[in-house]
């Protein structure tokens, strides 16, 4: 038999009084110690699955159960469990980091014996230990969320609920932040559900990811197992030749005197090359092999964000 | 270890209103300042139109208490806006103990600012009765835990910020100024007489007044009674509310 999911959720639906039907039946399973990612634009029904499964809103439809213990029925057992860091700040800024982490402690029963040890330690993971006395008004947007970080696993939850830990930071701060909870789940082998709308970051560190849109899981699988399953790795060849399809290469097209070659498998990409390096007498050669980006826009037949990031370009060589 | 941890609940969320308070300069300031324009404005001020500074002393404690106690309640809105509400929502504690942890800082919070007023007033001329403090402390907790609870539980309904003054302008001030804070009920016409009958501050007001000064009240038990039922409905009213909230 297989170990019990962590986190089980069956055709989970919410619909708000105002009518609108932000999760629409979705279902999923979370491993122990997996990290598991929401992938999605705003709107999609991320926070709403995210504030269900934290109790912080009830279901209208379906069941979620997080360690054996029903999210809608023992919210208060679930509430022992769970440790959240929100898409917005959930501190309160006129206390000390320490003083927010106390207050935290207290309320989650940490006996007196052990709560003062256990502040330091989750400071020290986040790297906050020297600035503990400070207020956290005085701290910057990146500061604040890693004293979330470390609030969110003081009581030793057996999950972590990340939503959209990186929003609204800059790049820099975002790779640290990421650095962190990378760190956490190594040192505390914490399960981790995460919801973002950063393609790069969720293909970096999710072993699973469910890409939701408008309330519904559109595909569920590791980053790679949804790029192969729906997109295909295209060469770039400049050629003087005309290149003919064979059994591995999907299509060909011609482009600006460029010839485009769609792979059928991208785990043979590499033997596709070395096919038309050895026929075809090749001037030039690229690959660009697809991301979470183009799955997602072969799924949905939009981009995630409105500012489209540029497509990576795999640059191998350069034949003349 | 359950009880312990609500406990530990009450306790961190009383604290927590110190700290603020503590912090906060515009508050302290505030409330070190407010106190002294209210016994010149009403006890001085309108010594001239009969009013005497025994009389208004025990309502100017009493609308200091409602005031700040209110705005204690309301600040549920303030943890909303900011975010931290999030964090006592899914805490594995009973939302009641936050409640009450919140009240008995608002309480404490009514009380240190009572004695400040008490011995200004004794500066400005007041005589009062000494032995009453003791029962004067508890009738201006009790009024502190009324407004506190009316406070929380405007506040767990109405989410947005605006709502705010309309809480205070149109609950707050109408109960205390048709209380009898400020109104002489011995002079006052029928009607108003009747409205202060009403509304369950002029309770605790009585009660306080007569601790106080020995005056303007027929029972003092009655007065305990009448404000001690009104604390309980009201705390178990603004409990279930906050219960209710989801964000």
């Amino acid at each position: 038999m297989t170990e019990a999911p962590i986190v089980f959720v069956k055709n989970l639906k919410k619909k708000y009084k105002d009518g609108t039907m932000a999760v629409k039946g979705i279902s999923f399973k979370i491993k122990k110690g997996e990290i598991f990612g929401f992938l999605g634009p705003n709107g999609a029904g991320k926070t709403t699955t995210i504030k269900i499964l934290t109790t912080l809103l009830k279901p209208t439809e379906g069941k979620a159960i997080i360690s054996g213990v029903d999210v809608e029925e023992q919210s208060h057992k679930v509430r022992q469990k769970i440790g959240v860091v929100f898409q917005t700040p959930a501190l309160d800024s006129k206390l000390t980091a320490w003083e927010n982490l106390d207050f935290h402690a207290r309320l989650y029963g940490i006996p007196s014996t052990r709560r003062d040890k256990r502040i330091k330690q989750v400071l020290k993971l986040v790297g906050l230990n020297k600035i503990s006395k400070k207020l956290v008004e005085k701290f910057s947007g990146g500061m604040k969320r890693r004293l979330e970080l470390a609030r969110g696993l003081m009581h030793n939850p057996e999950i972590l609920f990340l939503d959209e830990p990186t929003l609204g930071l800059d790049v820099q701060t975002r790779n640290k932040i990421w650095e962190y909870i990378m760190k956490i789940k190594k040192d505390e082998n914490m399960t981790i559900f995460l919801t973002t709308h950063y393609m790069e970051e969720a293909e970096k560190v999710c072993e699973r990811i469910a890409i939701i849109d408008e309330g519904k899981i559109l595909k569920m699988g590791t980053p790679q197992e949804l790029i192969d399953a729906s997109c295909h790795g295209i060469i770039t060849v400049k050629t003087k030749n005309k290149i003919k399809k064979s059994s591995n290469i999907l299509n060909v097209k011609k482009m600006n005197g460029k010839t485009l070659i769609k792979v059928k498998d991208n785990k043979k990409i590499t033997k596709v090359i070395s096919e038309i390096m050895k026929k075809y007498e090749v001037e030039e050669i690229s690959i660009s092999k697809p991301s979470l980006e183009d799955v997602f826009l072969n799924l949905t037949g939009k981009s995630i964000r409105d500012d489209k990031p540029q497509k990576r370009k795999l640059r191998i060589g350069r034949f003349r | 270890m359950k009880d312990n941890r609500e406990l530990q609940s009450i306790y961190v969320s009383w604290k927590r209103v110190m700290i603020r308070l503590s912090r906060s300069k515009g508050r302290l300031f505030g409330t070190m300042f407010q106190p002294v324009l209210f016994l010149i404005t009403f006890g001085l001020g309108f010594r001239k139109v009969g009013g005497n500074l025994e009389f208004v002393l025990p309502g100017i404690l009493a609308m200091n208490a409602i005031m700040s106690s209110a705005m204690a309640g309301i600040s549920v809105i303030w943890d909303r806006e900011f975010g931290f509400l999030k964090e006592i929502l899914i805490a594995p504690v009973s939302r009641a103990s936050a409640v009450i942890g919140r009240s008995l800082g608002a309480i404490t919070t009514a009380l240190i600012q009572g004695i400040w007023i008490g011995f200004l007033g004794i500066l400005f001329g007041a005589k009062i009765n000494y032995l009453g403090i003791i029962p004067a402390f508890v009738f201006l907790s009790l009024i502190s835990a009324l407004s506190v609870g009316i406070g929380l539980a405007f506040s767990s309904k109405l989410s947005d910020f605006e709502s705010f003054q309309i809480i205070h302008n149109l609950i707050i001030m109408p109960l205390i100024f048709l209380s009898s804070a400020f109104i002489d009920v011995s002079t006052a016409p029928k009607w108003l007489v009747f409205i202060t009958k009403v509304n369950p501050f002029s309770y605790g007001i009585n009660g306080l007044r007569y601790s106080l000064t020995g005056t303007g009240t027929v029972n003092v038990f009655f007065d305990f009674g009448v404000i001690s039922l009104f604390v309980i409905l009201a705390t178990i009213i603004s409990i279930r509310l906050f219960e209710k909230i989801e964000v």
